[in-house]
């Protein structure tokens, strides 16, 4: 049965290449906020017909259709929109949705998601080149290779290392902190500070006595984490933060999500921003 | 009448059919009517999606596959999404929904209750909470045992799972030959708050990959089928099938008590032993491909004994079709009502399922036993 | 013959049965009588083999119980219990003919369905037919579950002794069903050669329809032959702790055993 059907798809596959053989595939799909950043850096945002929940920059993207969450696709939601191509980003999912998707000829290219300035370079050299513009790809990659060199410059410059804890608000009680292995702690080390919850893995929920411990002297958080707590005020009845020299001092910095954490093109710019808001607040 | 005559002919005989009772469905309308249903909300399922397929399109495709149709009228890709995409999750639909089905009826045979519900008294729990061991915890702990086993070790954990957590409930719950339908919740309640916690455990040991897997089981869908998956669990769901519906006219006399049952010749132990593996081995299959599914082995049976009567040669075989009709229509209001998202056909079980329990609770209150 | 020999039955510290003896042969009717506790039920659950004893064995048509295979001890003996389970809503037509399982194997035939609805009227209770059995009162309840005992052992299926097991099936009856259901199992016993034991409470249902009685007190067997033998004051008193006189039935040869007040 699944030779037959590779078959169908096969069928499907070359009449897509037929078409996209000369200048790419025309209507693709992105999935992940950072592979539609790059695609319309690359200038080729009109071929873009869908993108999921998490691609809100640029502007224009908030106006294309969505085919839902990126971790909760539906195969069919996505070959709707009769893509010649998908780009996703490695949490993309579920894993049967893609699986689901190629089957039926459609040829998805996950980039990767780890959290350094090494994804960046690559994620732009393979959207370029399942749009086929590696000559556009090249120049963005250097656009981006400069503006690493002047926010390295820039981090270099500041004295201090401040202690940082990163918070994930989900729900209104609920908070993660960002420990090791986590994007927000990769912009942190990035930006020439401390993650004041460096021992731990992964996200971990908050504690007052770890807080405490941990000591940080600034709150990071996403803007639209800091408005499902409801501002800043609310922030430090979080347990145990108000007694941390952060809360003492009323120190929060808040950054746009996909900004701050997307791994995107915009990442060299987001880490010099990040360096500077959290270097100026001390 | 002095004596009792020996022969048919002797007998003052009024008909051959049984009279129905007031306000029954006799059973042959009731189970025509659930096999037409079924086709219809098929039909309905296969014609319905957010990839575009209209159903003239449908029946062309399904007659190419046959070679009773050139493949003109329909794109490559539509055949793809149909052949794929759609038809597995409405065959893995109807799958899961017929074993769900009639395990809960088998629940409710073997428990005396027509409360009793796979997912209710914790099984589903129990199935669900193996399979999250394995995916978090599975090359950790038994280190050759996934290896051995390969992707038969989910559906098997799964399987095991469900048949320990049924066995414990009938432990808990059957004393002196009597059980309680109190205790029998209770005793499920204690199960899934377990496995509620257990589960918990497991998503704060998991890493983002098995953390996305372990969602997946708490809300129950059919969108990851394939016909891979569908040669799996296949078998084994049809398997118990076969073997809980020969049982019809055993669990008729275990109705009537225990020691009733073995009064009529039935081995009641090796009964009980029988129907308990083959429900959990249907519940285990379908927690193991598509998540927890509440109420559907509430529902199905119920609805059917409501309008059928108990005989389980009628309910058995009705379950099992109304179980399928209930998923497969679930199925396709979650993945057209909201397209291009999908909605967990778990939320419409559940939303039609609740309050028809909570009706049938309230129903039975004149006759509380608990 | 149903025997049952030196029956001794031990649960939880207390001994319910001590060395029980019993036997019914086809054709006769035992009624066994005792207190509350005495172990009547407990002696009919052991026959019934619900029960295992701790000592002593059972034997029916000269092989011990343990021999028969469920399917034929099924065709061959037929016991009614006193509590029946009522789950789920079969009518009790249905209910008869689940007693005709072990003849049909689930799977009934119209014969089936004859002798069902041939045995719900035998009891009275032919326009029970179609009623659901959760509706029916305790006397209907019981006339329609000695119904399937009665399908369950219907004349002529099969040859050699069969046995019906009766386990208080009076409780419930008004007077005239009470004595339809003992009629019923009487004629089952004389013209079918069924051997039947019942465990009774009304002294003089046992006195009219036995051809033995059986008086059972703590465990023990402490008298057991033809009723005139064993009603006398003497024997009551012993078993039941009263006062009773045992006058000559008038209108048949059975004693008539009045209480004193």
């Amino acid at each position: 049965m699944e030779r037959f059907l590779t078959a169908a798809g096969a069928v499907a596959l070359a009449a897509a290449a037929a078409t996209t053989a000369a200048q790419g595939p025309t209507r693709v799909v992105a999935v992940g906020g950072a592979v539609t950043e790059i695609v319309y850096a690359l200038g080729a945002g009109e071929r873009l017909v869908a993108v999921d929940t998490t691609s809100v920059y640029p502007e224009a993207a908030l106006k294309l259709p969505k085919v839902g969450y990126m971790r909760t696709l539906s195969s069919e939601g996505v070959l709707a929109m009769r893509p010649q191509a998908v780009i996703a980003a490695a949490e993309a999912g579920p894993k049967s949705a893609i699986a689901q998707i190629e089957l039926t000829g459609v040829p998805v290219t996950t980039v990767p998601s780890d959290h350094n300035l090494d994804t960046v370079r690559v994620r732009v050299r393979k959207v370029a080149a399942t749009l086929g513009l590696p000559g556009r790809g090249e120049e963005l990659e250097k656009r981006i290779a400069a503006q690493w060199t002047d926010a390295e410059r820039a981090v270099a410059s500041y004295a201090t290392r401040p202690r940082v804890l990163f918070l994930l608000a989900h729900t209104g009680n609920s908070a993660l902190v960002a420990g090791e292995d986590t994007a927000a702690d990769a912009m942190i080390r990035y930006a020439g500070a401390t993650n004041a919850f460096a021992g731990v893995n992964g996200y971990k929920p908050l504690t007052a006595e770890a807080a405490i411990a941990a000591a940080p002297d600034i709150v990071l958080i996403t803007t639209e984490g800091l408005e499902t707590i409801g501002g800043a005020d609310r922030l430090w009845s979080r347990p145990g933060l108000a007694l941390t020299p952060a809360g003492k001092a009323k120190r929060v910095v808040a950054f746009d999500a996909l900004y701050l954490l997307g791994f995107g093109p915009r990442m060299p710019q987001a880490v010099k921003d990040l360096a500077a808001r959290l270097h100026g607040a001390t | 009448m002095s004596g009792l005559a020996a022969r048919s002919e002797d007998l003052r005989v009024q008909s051959r059919r049984p009279l129905p009772a007031r306000g029954r469905v006799p059973a042959r309308w009731a189970l025509s009517f659930l096999v037409a249903l079924l086709g219809v909300v098929v039909l309905a399922a296969v014609a319905s999606g957010a990839f575009q397929i209209r159903p003239g399109e449908a029946i062309l495709i399904l007659a190419h596959q046959v070679g009773l149709a050139s493949a003109d009228g329909f794109a490559a890709q539509q055949e793809a999404v149909l052949m794929s995409i759609r038809l597995p999750r409405v065959a893995l639909g109807i799958l899961v929904g017929a074993g769900l089905g009639i395990a809960g009826a088998a629940m409710q045979a073997l428990f005396r209750n027509p409360l009793a519900d796979p997912t209710l008294i914790g099984v589903s729990g129990g199935a669900a909470l193996a399979a999250a061991a394995v995916i978090v915890m599975g090359v950790v702990w038994i280190p050759g045992l996934s290896r051995s086993l390969g992707p038969a070790t989910l559906p098997i954990a799964a399987f095991a799972g469900g048949l320990v957590a049924a066995t414990l409930v009938y432990r808990i719950a059957t004393y002196a030959g009597r059980t309680s339908i109190a205790v029998l919740l209770l005793a499920g309640i204690a199960i899934n708050a377990l496995v509620e916690a257990g589960i918990g455990v497991f998503t704060y040991v998991a890493n983002d990959e098995q953390l996305r897997n372990l969602a997946f089981w708490r809300l129950g869908s059919v969108g990851g089928a394939s016909w891979t998956i569908l040669a799996f669990v296949a078998p084994a769901i049809g398997a118990a099938m076969v073997v809980l519906w020969r049982l019809a006219a055993p669990f008729d006399a275990l109705a009537l008590g225990e020691s009733e049952a073995r009064h009529l010749g039935i081995d009641v132990q090796r009964l009980k032993a029988v129907a308990l593996v083959a429900a959990a081995l249907a519940v285990g299959a379908a927690v193991a491909v598509s998540g927890m599914i509440f109420f559907v082995g509430l529902l199905a049976p119920h609805v059917v004994r409501l309008a059928c009567g108990p005989a389980h040669r009628v309910v058995l075989p009705g379950a099992m079709l109304l179980g399928a009709a209930l998923v497969v229509a679930a199925d396709t209001v979650g993945r057209t009502s909201v397209a291009p998202a999908e909605l967990p056909l778990g939320v419409f079980t559940a939303f039609i399922g609740a309050p028809f329990f909570v009706a049938l609770l309230l129903r039975e209150r004149r006759a509380w036993v608990l | 013959m149903l025997k049952a020999h030196a029956i001794t039955v031990t649960a939880g510290g207390a001994t319910l049965l001590r060395e029980a003896s019993l036997a019914v042969a086809p054709g006769e009717i035992v009624a066994v009588l005792g207190e509350n506790g005495a172990g009547k039920s407990t002696l009919l659950k052991v026959l019934a083999g619900d029960l295992a004893p701790r000592a002593g064995g059972i034997s029916m048509n000269d092989r011990p119980l343990a021999a028969w295979r469920p399917r034929e001890r099924a065709r061959v003996r037929a016991v009614l219990p006193q509590n029946a389970a009522l789950a789920f809503g079969f009518t009790a037509l249905e209910t008869v003919l689940i007693g005709r399982y072990p003849h049909s194997q689930g799977a009934p035939q119209a014969h089936d369905y004859d002798v069902a609805r041939a045995a719900l009227a035998r009891l009275d209770a032919g326009r029970l037919e179609a009623r659901i059995v959760t509706t029916l009162s305790g006397g209907e309840l019981t006339r329609v579950q000695l119904a399937r005992v009665l399908a369950q052992l219907w004349p002529g299926e099969i040859a050699g002794a069969r046995y019906l097991l009766l386990d208080e099936p009076t409780a419930s009856l008004d007077p005239a069903h009470q004595h339809l259901a003992l009629r019923v199992a009487a004629s089952l016993a004389r013209e079918h050669r069924i051997g039947v034991i019942a465990v009774l409470h009304d002294i003089n249902l046992a006195a009219q329809y036995a051809d033995r009685v059986v008086l059972l007190k703590h465990g023990r067997v402490l008298a057991d032959g033809p009723p005139r033998a064993v009603l006398t004051p003497e024997a009551l008193g012993a078993c039941f702790g009263i006062e009773a006189t045992v006058l000559a039935h008038p209108r048949s040869d059975r004693p008539l055993v009045v209480v004193d007040a």
